[in-house]
């Protein structure tokens, strides 16, 4: 796992906590590291020095409010109250999106892609970034890939998206992250959900690729890759978590959902 | 098939975004006066230092500003982000929360850093700061936790209590994290996140399952909408018969895996 994760930077971008977690574990057991071991790890710091450097050269590109259904709302940062989503708003890093009933959000990025979201749904677009390039002279419709790099990451804190991405370059990234899992998109159609169950809980994600690929990742360190005309789905198991290293809240949990006859 | 919906609206999403584009993109508005600009602006042609202390300054001069001086700061000397925000919040303490959500959406891989930074300099209010932080940057919101936790170890439960609260999807992770960064809390940490954490906690993954979908069919924007999908999906002649899901190899760490991953036979009825 190691070898092809710090081999392939665009790897590492979707799994990157069980890599590291097993490195850092062989450190602390004193075990050799091998020479082969330290020359992948060289090439990993050189990947993140390379990403580095095309996040460096890139500023926070537009994101515009398409369409709106319903009566969505926007919060700033840490806000409690909200404001309608009004067609044309540009939207900032870090702004929570909450649909509702019957309301949808369609948001266009500078990239080119589309992100709608669905109803009863809370998604934050975390950081956009883009490398400048000259809007007058292209017409972003017509274009197949994006207009230049970009690195876009979202969270999708429970509910439903549905985006249509223009072919990312290489060096790009559009990750949509949430509470059990991340889907890595390389541009492709897909469409991620994120189900809770009737206590709030994130009880599913689901990864639906209608063309391209996707690179779906859990919390818990699996992969797998997803491509056009095939879904994914991720189930929480809430009895199987004595592995982690709290325990408690397993317990109680394990408790609710079996209590005691 | 089931990007209709999106795709139709590409084009006018361009048309829409392209003025935007031209005009600069997102850059935050801030409501600074000139002068206040031209101080930053100033300081940050010297070095970084300046400028933070410019932004103390200006923080503590009109204190509702705080949260726009440090993000205009920040694009400015985006390597100095942590401690602008430091500086800003204690010019202007009372702020501090929203001081650290604005800044850390101007530089959200320094997310943690950053409310570590204002959480040092108003510790009394490090849990809303890991809040609000979490509320900018959720996906870190287990990092911003155990990290601030381990700048204001005295408030450690507060803190992983404060952002469960705001992240109720990830309060088994951050519980998680921060205990393992103050150990010496891991019992109060417990209690008061399993407190507020009753009703919603996300929950340990191991079980990915694949299926197939039918075909992805070109639709044309031009054309009406479809009806209403029907929960019955139908086969057409283009369907093609699903094929055993692929299992996935569970995760090395996971307890006895499920004896099945989950496939998802989905047909899927057009949600376009």
């Amino acid at each position: 796992m190691n070898y092809l994760v710090a081999a392939d930077c665009e790897a590492y971008q979707i799994e990157d906590q069980s890599p590291k977690i097993t490195f850092m574990n062989s450190l602390r057991s004193g075990r050799q590291i091998p020479i082969i071991l330290l020359a992948v790890i060289f090439s990993f710091v050189a990947c993140l020095r390379a990403q580095d450097t095309n996040t460096s050269q890139m500023k926070r590109g537009a994101i515009v409010v398409a369409a709106v259904q319903g009566k969505p709302k926007i919060f700033k940062p840490g806000a409690t109250q909200g404001k309608n989503v009004t067609k044309g708003m540009l939207v900032q890093q870090g702004e929570k999106i909450l649909t509702g009933k019957a309301a949808t959000v369609s948001l266009a990025f500078e990239n080119g892609s589309v992100i709608q979201v669905e109803p009863d749904s809370s998604f934050v677009v975390e950081e956009f970034l883009q490398a400048p390039w000259d809007a007058s002279a292209m017409d972003l419709s017509k274009m197949k890939t994006e207009p230049s790099n970009s690195k876009l990451e979202t969270f999708l804190e429970y509910g439903e998206v549905t985006s249509g991405v223009k072919k990312l370059n290489k060096g790009s990234s559009l990750n949509v992250t949430t509470p059990l899992g991340t889907a890595g998109i390389r541009g492709t159609d897909y469409q991620v959900g994120l189900q809770r169950d009737s206590n709030g809980a994130s009880e599913s994600l689901s990864v639906t690729v209608a063309s391209g690929e996707v690179a779906v990742s859990t919390s818990s360190g699996g992969t797998t890759s997803v491509t056009g005309g095939s879904s994914a789905s991720v189930t929480s198991t809430p009895g199987s978590m004595a592995h982690l290293p709290w325990s408690a809240n397993s317990q109680a949990r394990r408790f609710r959902q079996n209590p005691p006859s | 098939m089931i990007l209709q919906s999106v795709r139709t609206q590409q084009e006018s999403a361009a048309s829409a975004l392209t003025p935007a584009v031209l005009q600069g993109g997102s850059v935050s508005s801030t409501n600074l006066t000139q002068a206040q600009k031209a101080s930053i602006e100033d300081a940050a042609q010297i070095d970084a230092e300046n400028v933070v202390n410019v932004v103390r300054q200006l923080a503590s001069e009109q204190p509702s500003s705080a949260p726009d001086i440090a993000a205009y700061a920040v694009e400015l000397a985006p390597n100095a982000a942590a401690d602008i925000a430091g500086a800003a919040a204690s010019g202007a303490p009372d702020f501090a929360p929203a001081i650290a959500a604005s800044v850390a959406s101007m530089a959200p891989p320094f997310a943690a850093q950053i409310a570590a930074s204002v959480a040092l300099a108003v510790p009394s209010s490090a849990p809303q700061i890991a809040a609000s932080v979490a509320s900018a940057v959720p996906s870190s919101a287990p990092q911003i936790a155990s990290t601030v936790a381990a700048s204001v170890p005295s408030a450690a439960a507060a803190i992983a209590q404060s952002v469960a609260q705001a992240q109720p999807q990830q309060t088994e992770q951050i519980a998680a994290q921060t205990s393992a960064a103050v150990p010496e809390s891991a019992g109060d940490i417990a209690t008061q996140v399993q407190a507020q954490g009753e009703g919603g906690t996300a929950t340990n993954t191991d079980k990915i399952g694949i299926s197939d979908l039918p075909p992805v069919v070109p639709t044309n924007p031009t054309q009406p909408p479809p009806p209403a999908a029907t929960p019955a999906p139908t086969s057409t002649p283009t369907q093609p018969t699903p094929t055993p899901p692929t299992p996935t190899p569970p995760s090395p760490t996971a307890t006895p895996p499920e004896p099945t991953p989950t496939p998802t036979p989905t047909p899927n009825p057009s949600n376009a």
